[in-house]
């Protein structure tokens, strides 16, 4: 047991943790990072490394993801490389009624400065010859890229301890420790106390747990995903590549037992990611559940959706599947917040965006912390809008 | 009792005759008798079924010695080819004057002829003297495992338990090239799939890595193709190695086998 | 599709099981990754140790012939070049099938599993472990019993455990030249007979020994450098180096429990180093800690084919007890005369590790 003092304990070594201790080190804080398990155990280990800014709400969310962007971009210059490929993306309509919502959302994204191309049937084939030759159409976003997460995540660790930061893992935090007036006092651990005047709750699908021990109630529920992994060296297409239902499903409550077929019951749809290490993972699925273990269905259908986009994928091997939860809230969007607990933040539910939003939301989560102007209005991000929903 | 079995690769004579292994020589100057050289307990008891006398004796455990009743045993050699550890053997000291002969279980082919003659060898596989094949037997009881019989002289019988393989030249070819070109120490590789060297393993554990979920997020080792089927295991010595307590097996992903997107997406019957 | 009895691996265990099985009326399917069903078994050229009622004094290939006899006159379905990639919950199981036609995709849902996937060799890793030439034992006993090729003219063997000794002793019998059998322990792992078979030939025994590279020209292996290593340490002793000239390196590191799809289902396991390492805890019946998953073989901990056999004829007469089509007083009498047998399988220096082993988790077995 080690009883410890810290000006700041980050609850959770994943995306959001790591990355709130990186910018509350550069601010000078000291900080001691708590993981129950190795560092990114949870969602972070979990995830594609989709870094882009086609599929998020207009206006306030895509000028944030293109931010979230930027941040990611000025990490490469700043801590050891994580397989940053800025290599763009494509969505694909898969009939002319989706055409006609990719023009609507082209229109959309000019209008938030989102660089963005609109492709017509002969514009798809051109740029991916593999394509299903019945694809109508597309849109092309030349920014944005992706990253290999595991490395993200280490390049962090690394650069937080350079910093003189503290990271204790497989160490669980059993307690928070709260003053009759609502002031936070310490986190408890297996491994002993740490007396602190500041915390923030970055647990992503496990917040709700933690923020019990405090009071709090975090609504944030586990949104299962799947992925398939093909063999090395197969070539299908040079950039990440999806269909535009990714966008659809964003904005709805997908998933649940409610819908009519199995694949809208479990929010199938088909993204592809080429990889650094030349093999490419297979998308996706969306679907309330707390599991990691893959579900036979769900690879199964989404094997069908990707060889319907690219035909040539279906004599290549899955090697690999594997699942994760994302930490989804009521409305789908991250809780970057203060709490009711004077010095206890909330730093998680970014749900399928946690990588991409991981630095911009610790960016900010450390300028809240110190009192400074950050560089968003965090009140769309704030933990109280799910109380007034629910008055 | 093991003796010197596990150090030599066979039993000394001494231990043999200690552990009552040998018939008496008494029991030797009358005629073919069989000569257990079986003296580990291990769970077996075919020679007892084999013997049409009688005079092997296993009982309850199986692991028990074989015993012999060497009044009972006539040498008749059934057991030779029926013990599963080609372990048993005829002598006769009562050939001729001066000769023995002694059978054994011989698994190589070709077969000796009649008449033959052969290297005799001795329980090390050392050359003891030139010998006459004067019988096989491979009858279908023997079910495959032929049992030639040699004539030796007398004072060889108890050290010859064989031949040597016939129709054989030793391949050896001279001094052996060295050519060792493969990278060594830390640049030895452990996981051929992804190219992953045991100095990257260590990294991965100086870093932190415990598990070998921790190793492979770090490295990519077990990664690829094959999914770990044999470096898990190496880098799973290595993790116990680092930390002397036995280390989680990884966490097991579906599908067990590389299968193809079209067989995979095939529709099911139920959901 | 349903059934009553799905079993993983048409080995030994499995069909020991499939028989036992559908002998008391359940519907069984056993299910095998290979094209020839019989696992291990149809390698193993040499007789069987055991007692009378273990097929002693049978050859292995001649055990499965009548195993797979057996499975015939009882309706049990096997399904060859068939592998399971997955089972879910519900005993959902998913498998690729093979035939002439193509592969099919084929979902089943199973009253009770049998895991029966028997063990996978351990690697060791030295410069040059990846060059072609170098191979596990089990692969080199394949080759020449299965598909006939010899492997190499000179073959060094890593390892005298009865795997080493065995396969090396086939190696010869094949027409190889063994160049030597090197155990890094001071003692051989192996039945003495096993190893007496091969010192009669004239091969040399390197114990307290280690490979410490092999030689490569033009892309094969052409020698391989071995030491002695200290017995406390095991480091290599300098000075002690030798070159032995062959063509061929056989492991033979031991095996260990392949528990992927036990893994896969969440079963609990238990470390035993003496079976081999990481297996399923299961009961005197077999059972894992799903009450409808059972395992047996060397899934359940590394032994022989007689221990695997006698474990799946329990694990066989627990699922149709399980499933109604034997009564409590039958399966209890067939069940002790298999515990008993199998007790009697592992007594003795070299059992009785394997004996302790089991009772450890399993009280008595």
């Amino acid at each position: 047991m080690m009883n410890d003092v810290a000006d700041v304990v980050v609850i959770g070594g994943g995306m959001q943790g790591l990355s709130t201790a990186y910018f509350l080190l550069k601010k000078g804080r000291n900080v001691t990072v708590i993981e129950r398990g190795d560092i990114a155990n949870g969602t972070t280990s979990r995830s594609d490394g989709d870094i882009f800014v086609c599929d998020s709400t207009p206006g306030y969310f895509t000028k944030l993801q293109k931010a979230a962007l930027d941040e990611i971009v000025a990490l490469t210059h700043e801590i050891d490389d994580f397989d940053w490929m800025a290599k763009g993306c494509v969505i694909l309509a898969e009939n002319e009624e989706q055409v006609e919502i990719a023009k609507k959302q082209y229109q959309e994204k000019i209008a938030d400065g989102i660089r963005c191309r609109f492709m017509d049937k002969h514009d798809v084939h051109e740029d991916e010859p593999n394509t299903a030759p019945d694809i109508p159409g597309g849109l092309e976003f030349p920014d944005g890229g992706s990253l290999n997460p595991m490395l993200f995540a280490y390049s962090l660790t690394r650069a937080i301890r350079q910093m003189g930061g503290k990271i204790r893992c497989f160490t669980t935090v059993t307690g928070i420790d709260v003053s009759p007036e609502g002031v936070l006092r310490g986190v408890r651990t297996d491994d002993g106390d740490i007396l602190c005047s500041t915390a923030v709750i970055a647990c992503g699908v496990w917040s709700r747990e933690i923020g019990m021990m405090a009071g709090l109630d975090i609504p944030i529920t586990p949104m299962k995903g799947d992925l398939l992994v093909l063999e090395p060296n197969v070539y299908i297409t040079r950039r990440k590549t999806m269909d535009i239902g990714y966008s659809l499903l964003r904005h709805k409550k997908a998933g649940g037992a409610d819908e009519k077929t199995f694949e809208e019951a479990h929010g199938i749809g088909f993204l592809i990611e080429p990889t650094n290490e030349k093999n490419a993972l297979i998308g996706f699925s969306k679907y309330p559940a707390d599991s990691t273990v893959s579900s036979l269905g769900v690879m199964q259908a989404m094997a069908r959706r990707a060889i319907r986009f690219f035909p040539i994928i279906k004599d290549m091997n899955v090697i690999r599947a594997y699942a994760g939860v994302r930490p989804w809230t009521p409305d789908h969007e991250a809780i970057v917040s203060a709490t009711d607990v004077q010095g206890l933040y909330v730093n998680a539910g970014h749900a399928g965006d946690g990588i991409k939003l991981g630095p911009i939301s610790g960016k900010m989560m450390s300028q809240l912390i110190c009192g400074e102007q950050t560089d968003f209005d965090l009140a769309p991000l704030r933990l109280d809008r799910f109380k007034e929903v629910r008055v | 009792m093991d003796g010197t079995i596990l150090q030599n690769g066979y039993p000394s004579l001494d231990e043999l005759r200690q552990m009552g292994r040998f018939p008496s020589e008494e029991r030797f100057r009358k005629g073919p008798v069989a000569v257990i050289e079986c003296i580990q307990q291990i769970p077996c008891d075919p020679c007892e079924g084999a013997c049409p006398f009688g005079a092997i004796h296993v009982g309850t455990p199986i692991t028990n010695l074989p015993v012999l009743d060497e009044n009972r045993c006539t040498g008749c050699g059934a057991c030779i080819s029926h013990c599963s550890g080609l372990a048993i053997f005829v002598v006769n000291k009562a050939y001729k004057p001066g000769m023995a002969t002694v059978s054994f279980p011989h698994e190589y082919l070709p077969l000796p002829e009649n008449g033959q003659i052969v290297d005799a060898v001795d329980r090390a596989g050392s050359f003891v003297c030139k010998a006459e094949v004067i019988r096989i037997s491979n009858a279908p009881a023997n079910d495959h495992t032929p049992v030639i019989t040699i004539a030796v002289p007398l004072e060889a019988a108890d050290d010859v338990r064989g031949m040597k393989r016939l129709g054989h030249e030793d391949s050896y070819a001279g001094e052996a090239e060295r050519g060792i070109k493969a990278a060594e120490g830390d640049d030895v590789l452990v996981c051929r799939c992804e190219e992953i060297s045991i100095g990257d393993i260590k990294k991965a554990i100086s870093e932190g890595a415990t598990t070998l979920t921790g190793v492979k997020r770090r490295t990519r080792a077990g990664m690829g193709l094959c999914q770990g089927r044999t470096c898990h295991q190496l880098i799973e010595r290595m993790l116990q190695n680092a930390s002397n307590v036995p280390v989680e097996p990884d966490t097991v992903r579906p599908p067990m086998v590389p299968v193809s997107m079209d067989v995979l997406g095939r529709s099911a019957d139920d959901e | 599709m349903d059934r009553d009895v799905v079993i993983v691996g048409g080995g030994p265990a499995g069909l020991a099981a499939a028989v036992e099985c559908s002998r008391q009326g359940a519907d069984v399917l056993v299910i095998d990754q290979n094209d020839l069903p019989g696992g291990q078994l149809f390698k193993q050229l040499h007789k069987f140790f055991g007692s009378k009622a273990h097929s002693a004094g049978i050859r292995g290939m001649d055990i499965g012939r009548t195993l797979l006899r057996e499975c015939e006159e009882n309706g049990v379905e096997v399904w060859l070049s068939s592998t399971v990639i997955g089972i879910y919950d519900s005993n959902l199981i998913a498998i690729v099938r093979e035939t002439a036609a193509g592969k099919d995709f084929i979902r089943i849902r199973a009253r009770k599993i049998l895991l029966a996937s028997g063990g996978t060799e351990k690697a060791i890793s030295f410069p040059g472990w990846t060059l072609p030439g170098v191979m596990g034992a089990g692969c080199a006993q394949t080759m020449i019993n299965v598909n006939r090729v010899l492997p190499g003219k000179r073959v060094l063997m890593v390892g005298s455990g009865n795997v080493g000794l065995i396969v090396g002793y086939q190696l010869m019998q094949a027409g190889a030249d063994l160049a030597g059998i090197v155990e890094i322990a001071p003692k051989i792992g192996g039945y003495g007979v096993h190893a007496a078979k091969i010192r009669r030939a004239g091969v040399p025994f390197y114990l307290c020994h280690t490979v410490i590279a092999a030689g490569e020209r033009d892309g094969e292996v052409c020698s391989a450098l071995i030491g002695e290593v200290d017995a406390v340490t095991r480091k290599i002793i300098p000075g002690s180096e030798k070159l032995l000239d062959v063509d061929t390196i056989c492991i033979a590191a031991g095996l260990r429990p392949l528990s992927k799809l036990a893994r896969l289902m969440g079963l609990k396991h238990v470390f035993v180093p003496a079976l081999g390492g990481w297996m399923p805890e299961h009961d005197g019946n077999m059972q894992s800690s799903n009450e409808d998953v059972f395992v047996a073989g060397d899934i359940a901990g590394v032994e022989e084919a007689n221990t695997a056999m006698d474990e799946g004829r329990l694990a066989g007469i627990a699922m149709a007890h399980a499933l109604g089509y034997m009564d409590d007083a039958s399966f209890r009498k067939a069940g002790d005369e298999i515990r008993k047998r199998l007790e009697s399988l592992r007594l003795g220096p070299f059992g009785k590790a394997r004996f302790d082993a089991k009772s450890q988790f399993m009280g008595r077995c």
